[in-house]
């Protein structure tokens, strides 16, 4: 009842404030110079700056999408929808200043006035990931130039995570081979994943992290378990922490509960759920996004625990995963089935792209990849169809815009107009003590926007804030 | 008038303390060397050198990088290293045909650093790891047991410490380890090529194409920093760090003609000098005097005495785009033959023996120079092969009488803790082949130390021949072929077995001593 209340209430003081919203924005044509001559109205801006941050830290810290029960007072969810349509009003002209969409996906809820769309994009809000930065852990598991296509794979899921955003520090690839400039190799420094050879996954621009003899099984656990040599460089390092995606994507040959490494030792499927289990203990990741494309690659994921883990495998137990078609020129196979056919979806998202795992899921055709592909999401409560693709495959673009200025040292001249020309809007004082006037440009007008709200307006708002309060209180 | 005479001398004075305060900290040269051989090969060495100033040295310890990439200047600092060699290379570099190289280097990684610092072994060990990270190799595994601290060879290229500061305390320590079968592709060249100021967007690195670098007959990269005297008490020392990359590409296989230009063997042209670059040059040498042509015609040209023909090409922001240089010969023929007169030193080593229990190794050195010519031999054997020093022999083919050996230097191997080292100081007789040869036993190492792929064996790093330099040449060092060796390999699926074979006989063992003794045997009556 408590939401329904507030849900209505928001959509009330909604209405009372569209008026002046638009009164608002209809304020700034006419008054260009206000945001830098006028009163920076200082205390109007830091108040709404304190009150986005707090709500949107509220929003954050609820797992579910209940506005707390224990508000017995009434007056508490008016208050509260009441900052946040305000912070909603203010935010929304300046949507550069939000780091996460989240909050602005609530305001702009907050804000339509169809109750259900209102309830979709809560539901959304509350399904987004909350990550604040994706990693990838790349391993390919097989040594010998026959098994070109397992490379393959590994680098064609580096060529897509890269494409879509997540950057070579974040990506660990793991080789045990050297494919690319193998003297069998026809086409040397390259590796294709296609007998067209449309793409060079080896391109100009590939960082391997752990190559050759260092893919062991060892070497795989310290990684994700973050148990290294002090020595150990950044670049061999997963450095996630507890707001971390994490993909895995493994290829390689593999039976009943275990995948080969380099044909010489194996790792369990007990051993991967031990390591995820204790990269979950110690922090080390949100959540993860398992893949697999090995031979009754479902048995790999079966003794996975640990909470928020998402697996997709190429074959169920009892079946093998096939080969996707041979190169002649190079003459070996140079992709699997699964990846083929994964690839054929991920290589069409652009960085943007709203598909859901799920959706990615619905793509597997048995027939075409010649073994049931398997999915495992018992252990993650956001369900595959809230889970975007690129919530694993993509990287955040982790931008803070802030309309306040650092301020440098003070005393050096280069450093003021250093400060003038990077924060317009803040060095009001410097602008004034210049004493010329300044040129108008894009960039001053989207902060021009930010810092106008105007006193009475903010002043007015303050009363019909502490009205609805008193009225609260009274009735 | 004289106030005006002051404030004109005082501007003077200003402006020449800025000048001399504006003379260069830190430089940057580019240059290319093209040298085809008789055969039609040609040798691209592309140098990109960097020298850094005392002051600009000093400001790097604060941060404060310009020119000096700032991963490398931090591995300096932190493992106090003062003069580093990192080579990655693929090929054997052919000295009878392509003469002796500062770039030739032996195959797969080699790494040498001098140090000066306390607790090497653990900074060298950091140093490994830092550099594998830095150029995404397997360099952490130049472990102790593959490190070698050489005596007489590596002495330093550049001016280490001067007499002063030779104290037991501080002295420069050399490390030494190498990785023969580490696999060298784009993935090194990505992280080597952006430490270039200009990375390949613009001066002769943008000539770089991976499908064409790693598709010759040799391929190097190096990176080179050592220290340099600023002045003649060497009391300030800046740095020199070079980046270097030798490739060895055939025009003869790429178009079956001997003509070349950087667009047949680059598949790209110049398009415009690294602006942070002071010189840029491109030297094209030929070791004919007439038959071809340069293209574009070069501005200078010059015959160097020994048949070569040399023409110098200085790129400026002037310089047209798309620069194609080359040569177009008029005389098609090639020539296969060996000119001894410039690679008069020549080494060949291989195995001996048969069997996986025992073997030997063997060096020839052959001598063509009708002088005496002095060399130090250094050779770095993993402790898989235990060495007998009492099996060293030194043949030579002529002259047995002269003394050929001087020093020896042999430190014996520790099992998995450092590799046996044998250096050998050599005056190779005029004329001769001189055979250096020891025997081993290959050790049974523990089943979890043997590679993957186990039945292909192991890698023996190239030995080092330094030559003893002419007047104004830098040392010369040769190297042989690395080697591969088979060690008895278990049967890896010999535990599965055992334990198969043993549980069962435990189990019947056990199965029919329990029954026997819990059975109870009764006679049975049997009522009628």
């Amino acid at each position: 009842m408590d939401d329904a209340i507030a849900l209505s209430a928001m959509a009330f003081i909604e209405e009372a404030l569209e008026p002046l919203y638009v009164a608002h924005r209809a304020q700034l044509p006419s008054d260009p110079v206000y945001g830098w001559e006028g009163e920076p109205s200082g205390s109007a801006e830091s108040f709404c700056t304190r009150c986005g941050s707090t709500a949107a830290l509220e929003i954050h810290s609820r797992k579910t999408p209940r506005i707390d029960p224990m508000a017995h007072r009434r007056s508490i969810p008016y208050i509260f929808a009441f900052l946040s349509a305000l912070c909603a009003l203010t935010h929304t002209q300046a949507t550069s200043s939000i780091t996460s969409d989240a909050p602005t996906n609530l305001s702009l809820a907050l804000w339509s006035p169809q109750p259900d769309i209102n309830e979709a994009a809560i539901e959304g809000f509350f399904a987004s990931s909350g990550h604040t930065n994706n990693w990838a852990v790349l391993v390919c598991t097989s040594r010998f130039w026959f098994n070109y296509r397992h490379i393959a794979n590994t680098l064609s899921i580096y060529h897509t995570v890269k494409r879509l955003g997540i950057p070579d520090s974040n990506i660990i690839l793991m080789l045990s081979d050297d494919v690319a400039c193998n003297p069998r190799n026809h086409f040397p420094a390259t590796i294709y994943n296609n007998a067209g050879r449309f793409i060079d996954l080896y391109g100009r621009n590939v960082e391997v992290d752990y190559r050759g003899y260092e893919v062991t099984v060892e070497n795989f656990i310290r990684l994700l378990t973050g148990r290294h040599d002090p020595d150990v460089p950044r670049s061999k390092r997963l450095l996630t922490d507890d707001r971390s995606n994490v993909l895995v994507y493994m290829t390689g040959h593999g039976g009943d509960e275990f995948l080969k490494f380099q044909d010489a030792e194996e790792i369990g499927s007990h051993d991967i759920a031990d390591a995820f289990a204790q990269m979950y203990e110690k922090n080390r990741y949100h959540e993860i996004f398992f893949m697999i494309d090995t031979c009754q690659a479902a048995s790999m994921y079966k003794r996975i625990y640990s909470p928020n883990i998402l697996a997709a495998a190429s074959a169920e137990v009892g079946q093998n995963s096939y080969s996707h078609h041979v190169d002649p020129d190079i003459g070996v196979a140079v992709i699997d089935r699964f990846t083929y056919y994964n690839l054929e979806t991920l290589e069409k998202l652009k960085g943007e792209d709203k598909s859901t795992l799920q959706q990615l899921f619905s793509t597997y055709n048995t027939q075409a990849i010649a073994s049931t592909p398997g999915i495992r999401t018992d252990l993650y409560p956001r369900r595959p169809e809230n889970a975007l693709v690129t919530d694993f495959f993509g990287g955040v673009q982790n931008v803070q815009l802030t309309t306040a200025g650092y301020k440098l040292k003070s005393g050096n001249l280069q450093s003021q107009t250093l400060t003038k020309q990077h924060h317009p809007s803040k060095s009001g004082s410097a602008k004034r003590k210049s004493m010329v006037p300044p040129s108008r440009n894009n960039a001053l007008q989207v902060h021009s926007e930010r810092g106008a709200v105007s006193l009475p307006f903010v002043l007015g708002l303050m009363g019909f804030m502490a009205g609805v309060w008193f009225l609260s209180r009274v009735i | 008038m004289a106030w005006t005479n002051l404030v004109l001398t005082t501007i003077l004075g200003l402006l020449l303390a800025l000048h001399a305060a504006a003379a260069p900290e830190e430089s940057y040269d580019e240059k290319l060397k093209l040298t085809q051989f008789k055969d039609g090969k040609v040798l691209a060495e592309f140098y990109f050198t960097r020298f850094i100033s005392p002051s600009a040295v000093k400001k790097a310890k604060d941060n404060h990088y310009t020119l000096l990439p700032r991963s490398i200047g931090e591995i300096i600092q932190s493992f106090g290293v003062k003069e580093l060699h990192l080579t990655f290379t693929q090929g054997t570099w052919n000295h009878e045909k392509w003469g002796y190289s500062p770039l030739s280097a032996p195959g797969g990684v080699q790494l040498w650093s001098w140090f000066e610092t306390a607790n090497v072994d653990s900074q060298w060990k950091g140093l490994t790891h830092a550099l594998a990270g830095l150029f995404c190799a397997s360099l952490n595994f130049i472990d102790q047991s593959a490190t070698a601290e050489p005596l007489l060879s590596f002495r330093t290229n550049g001016t280490v410490t001067s007499a002063s500061e030779l104290t037991e305390s501080n002295s420069p320590q050399l490390r030494y380890g190498s990785l023969p079968r580490e696999a060298v592709c784009t993935e090194n060249l990505t992280p080597w090529v952006k430490l270039l100021p200009c990375q390949t967007k613009a001066g002769i690195a943008s000539l770089f194409n991976a499908y064409r670098l790693f598709d010759g007959n040799f391929h190097s990269m190096g990176t080179h920093l050592r220290p340099i005297c600023t002045d003649a008490m060497c009391e300030q020392r800046g740095i020199e760090f070079v980046q270097t990359l030798a490739v060895v590409l055939d025009p003869m296989r790429l178009d079956n003609r001997k003509d070349w230009s950087l667009q047949t063997i680059f598949e790209r042209k110049l398009d415009s000098a690294c602006p942070v670059a002071e010189n840029t040059q491109i030297v094209v040498t030929v070791p004919e005097t007439s038959g071809f042509t340069f293209r574009p015609s070069p501005p200078d040209v010059k015959q160097d005495g020994k048949g070569h023909t040399i023409a110098t090409y200085p790129i400026h922001r002037e310089t047209p785009k798309n620069m194609d240089v080359g040569i177009t010969w008029s005389n098609p023929t090639v020539n296969h033959t060996i000119d001894r007169t410039h690679s008069y030193i020549r080494a060949n080593r291989y195995l001996t023996g048969y069997g996986g229990e025992r073997g030997g190794l063997s060096v020839d050195l052959y001598n063509y120079r009708s002088s005496a010519i002095p060399v130090t031999y250094f050779e770095s054997i993993p402790w898989i092969l235990k060495l007998y020093l009492h099996t060293l022999k030194v043949e030579t083919s002529v002259n047995k009488s002269t003394a050929v050996v001087g020093d020896i230097f042999f430190q014996p191997a520790i099992d998995r803790g450092r590799p046996s080292v044998l250096e050998m100081q050599l005056t190779l007789p005029p004329n001769s082949t001189t055979t250096i040869s020891i025997e081993f036993d290959k050790a049974f190492v523990k089943y979890t130390e043997h590679p993957p792929d186990a039945n292909r064996g192991f890698d023996i790093g190239a030995a080092v021949i330094s030559l003893r330099a002419d007047e104004g040449e830098q040392n010369t060092r040769i190297y042989t072929e690395t080697l591969l060796i088979s060690l008895p390999t278990p049967d890896f699926s010999m535990p599965y077995n055992v334990i198969t074979l043993t549980c069962t006989l435990i189990a019947l063992f056990f199965g029919s001593m329990f029954n026997l003794l819990t059975r109870r045997f009764e006679p049975l009556t049997i009522k009628r």
